[in-house]
């Protein structure tokens, strides 16, 4: 762990300064503090923004959307109580926070943290193996142990986009508030902000801008009902081996404006379009969804082949779990 | 070192490097290995590769048992394994085994060496046989077993887990209306120690009525203060918190080595002669100071009485020690004969495999164990517990994930090296009935491995049991088992 500067930033201007002076942002610390522990992160100054006012709540923005703080901690996104008036629409947002991590991390971590935590590959975390992704050459997943590497999305580096809310954000077609450099201010659709691993630095799977501060997520209300699903190895403190997050109608009976998104399957939340098609207008059955799921066309390596299958079971049993919450909103 | 089931027993290459560092500096170091470290270099238990052959006749008795085994132990070590045939078959089998070194970490003693990997392989072949003969694999081990204690913990097992109601007749079929595959699963387990020769015990009796004992073995969790203050109030006739028990000085009298459960069965047969030892000191003072002529003073339920029927409250005796406490020291190991040299343990598990993720489910664990004399329940309770989770940590999460390019451990931390969490603990039920083989005055035998030895193949043979599908690696991690599910097409109509 290498020495560094502390500063807690009095406003988000004071935040926005400190950046654009070389610091780093920091948050809840949850992927920061890993990674600096590792060594494949030395920053010179941490910019605190953990306890800004402006950065906090949830609140019915206006009719039509719901606004929540870049700050919001997983565990208040856990937390039933916070969703008064959107208990169907959100019920995914909700099982997709309650399965990260610990209690513990839940705590800490923000909800703008995990959107744009850094890529899992172990690795890539391992300061002393030189891959493609941190600058050298080569991926030694490739040849090597792969098992919860990408199977669907990925061209040189299988990286894959561990962060439990992303997928269903997408889903809801959130978008983020920004504050950029030059105290400009700005709006993203976060199904925008995941073009992959950048170059020479597969830790960052986002493209804000340099010194861009997340201030807010705002999800638009659109009755959908939702559901997240995940396959993890233990029950508790583990990483998912794969995610299904969907928002979808039911409208006289027939599927409407499904949105199919999958997580630690790809270097970016991955769009499921192919079963979108393959549900859209359709009565909703057993069957019909596995189809769909089967449509989606994976490239597993070489000890991910389980996680195809497993991968359709949960997009299975997510659009299944939508459509018996979306039947339970039209009676 | 730190940490008897660490894989700390003896120095390894870390204690090296420290003291190397200390010569050259000429002072004392403190070194502190990180996970990172210590995943790389500082030792582990080993891996192995074992090709297991067993024979039967059509009717279910077994006839025969080989095998041919590699250890993987890194640089040093011995990546040995040793399992439960013996107790099935008589075999002139005397196994093939070879160690192939690598530049790894070492291999190191960890809890039960040889054995949880052993019994996985080793059970797993008997459960085997008995689907293959057509039996159920409690009947074929009861047919097949030689010792009575095996026979009667598996009894006594399968009534604690529900096992006639609970088995799975139909391995592979889901239950109704579910994905969900259920099974139990059984694993026998037995080892060897009764104690360490070198080792003594000091006990002294204190003027204010307290009695000091000391050792200077460590209590690394496993109860070693307890179970030698309960034996000396025993011995002595007293409350046990009079009773104060000092252990870990250099200075004090020799003790055990942390490893082989041995510092129980050596440590309490010590223990209680020097209480007797010292009790007798202070019966002689007493004699002295009361006068010979009021007869033999005695030691009865925490008083001292006299032939003439005079009686001393044990602090009231105490004080006649005026300044000067009374000590006593034994030494010393006996090997009496039992009933069986070894200790016998018997586990059963009862879980669900879902048949589309195969991800494992434990529901409960009965684990039967004996262990000589029971000193103190809640410690041997908890003792065997923690083996059992131990075990669920090896047959379900504990790897590490090497890379054979570059010989580096990948899971250095706990995101990726994963343990039991209390969400992954089932229901764990430990029995301790009492078989009369403790060798020496209190009856005592080792408690600290055995527990952990069969759990990893009780799950396994579950896994067996409800999905058909024999597991031949370890850990039982999703992927392997969906894998297995998918290749005998289970469940699955393709």
């Amino acid at each position: 762990m290498n020495r560094f500067a502390y500063a807690a930033a009095a406003s988000l201007e004071d935040a926005a300064r400190k950046l654009a002076e070389g610091g780093t942002l920091k948050a809840g610390g949850v992927d920061l503090l890993g990674r600096i522990k590792r060594g494949t992160l030395a920053p010179s100054l941490l910019v605190d923004v953990d306890r800004l006012e402006p950065l906090t709540g949830f609140r019915d923005d206006d009719d039509r959307s719901w606004l929540l703080g870049a700050n919001v901690r997983l565990a208040d996104l856990a937390d039933a109580g916070l969703y008064e008036g959107a208990r169907r629409e959100l019920a995914g947002l909700r099982e997709a926070a309650a399965g990260a991590a610990t209690p513990q991390v839940r705590n800490r971590a923000t909800l703008a943290g995990n959107l744009l935590q850094s890529g899992r590959c172990w690795y890539l975390h391992d300061a002393e193996v030189a891959c493609a992704g941190k600058g050298g050459e080569g991926c030694p997943a490739l040849e090597g142990r792969n098992e919860q590497h990408a199977i669907l999305g990925w061209t040189d580096c299988p990286v894959t986009m561990g962060s439990n809310l992303a997928p269903m954000l997408c889903a809801l077609d959130a978008v983020l508030g920004l504050r950029l450099p030059g105290d400009q201010v700005g709006l993203k659709r976060l199904r925008e902000v995941y073009p992959g691993p950048a170059k020479g630095d597969a830790f960052r799977l986002h493209a804000l801008p340099d010194g861009a501060i997340v201030e807010s997520v705002r999800i638009p209300r659109t009755g959908a009902s939702t559901a997240h699903v995940e396959v993890r190895h233990k029950r508790s403190y583990d990483w998912a081996l794969t995610i299904a997050s969907v928002a979808l109608r039911l409208e006289g009976g027939r599927i409407a404006a499904p949105s199919c998104w999958l997580g630690s399957v790809a270097p970016r939340p991955w769009h499921a379009k192919a079963a979108e098609e393959a549900v859209a207008g359709k009565e909703p059955s057993r069957g019909l969804f596995e189809e769909a799921a089967a449509a989606i066309v994976c490239r597993p390596l070489s000890e991910g082949a389980y996680k195809v299958d497993m991968t359709r079971h949960a997009l299975v049993e997510a659009l299944l779990l939508a459509c018996d919450r979306a039947r339970e909103a039209g009676r | 070192m730190g940490g008897g089931f660490g894989a700390k027993l003896t120095p390894g290459v870390e204690a090296t490097v420290c003291a190397q560092l200390s010569k050259e500096l000429g002072r004392p170091v403190h070194l502190f290995v990180d996970r990172r470290a210590c995943a790389l270099a500082t030792g582990n238990r080993p891996a192995s590769l074992q090709l297991l052959t067993a024979k039967a006749t059509a009717d279910g008795k077994l006839t025969d048992f080989t095998s041919k085994t590699r250890g993987f132990p890194g640089y040093n070590g011995s990546g040995g394994v040793r399992g439960s045939q013996g107790y099935y078959v008589r075999t002139r089998d005397r196994g093939d085994h070879r160690d192939m070194r690598a530049n790894t970490g070492s291999a190191r003693a960890f809890r039960a060496p040889g054995c949880p990997q052993g019994y996985f392989a080793s059970e797993g072949l008997i459960d085997e046989m008995a689907y293959r003969v057509g039996q159920d694999p409690l009947a074929f081990r009861l047919a097949n077993l030689q010792n009575e204690v095996h026979k009667e913990q598996l009894r006594v097992a399968a009534e604690a887990i529900g096992y006639e109601q609970g088995r799975n007749r139909a391995p592979g079929v889901a239950e109704p209306g579910t994905t969900r595959l259920r099974g139990i699963g059984m694993a026998i387990s037995s080892w060897f120690q009764s104690g360490q020769p070198r080792n003594a015990v000091l006990c002294r009796i204190h003027p204010d009525g307290r009695v000091e004992v000391r050792n200077g073995a460590q209590d690394i969790g496993t109860g070693t203060r307890t179970v030698l203050a309960l034996v000396t109030a025993e011995e002595l006739g007293v409350p046990v918190d009079r009773i104060e028990v000092v252990l870990g000085h250099t200075s004090d009298p020799p003790g055990p080595g942390s490893g082989g459960s041995t510092t129980t069965p050596s440590l309490a047969p010590t223990a209680r002669k020097a209480a007797f030892l010292a009790g007798r000191e202070l019966l002689r003072t007493l004699r002295e100071a009361i006068g010979k002529d009021a007869g033999e003073p005695a030691l009865e339920g925490g008083q001292v009485v006299w032939p003439d029927g005079r009686k001393l409250a044990w602090t009231e005796a105490c004080k006649h020690l005026r300044q000067a406490p009374v000590e006593a020291q034994a030494s010393g190991w006996e090997r009496w004969r039992g009933y069986a040299n070894n200790v016998h343990g018997a586990q059963m598990a009862d879980l669900s495999v879902d048949l589309r993720t195969g991800a494992i489910e434990l529901h409960k664990i009965v684990a039967v164990q004996d262990c000589g004399t029971v000193v103190d329940k809640l410690t041997a309770e908890s003792q065997v517990i923690g083996g059992v989770i131990q075990g669920i940590g090896f047959a379900m999460y504990e790897e590490r994930l090497t890379d054979t390019n570059l010989g580096r451990v990948l899971n250095t931390d706990f995101e990726h090296y994963r343990i039991p969490g209390v969400l992954e603990i089932p229901e764990i039920v430990a029995i301790l009935p009492r078989a009369n083989n403790g060798h020496n005055c209190v009856g005592t035998m080792g408690l600290g491995e055995p527990p952990t030895i069969p759990t990893s193949a009780a799950i396994a043979n579950a896994v067996r049991n409800a999905t058909g599908v024999r597991p031949l690696r370890l850990p039982l991690t999703p992927a392997r088992v969906h894998e297995g599910l998918v290749r005998m097409k289970i469940g699955r109509n393709a």
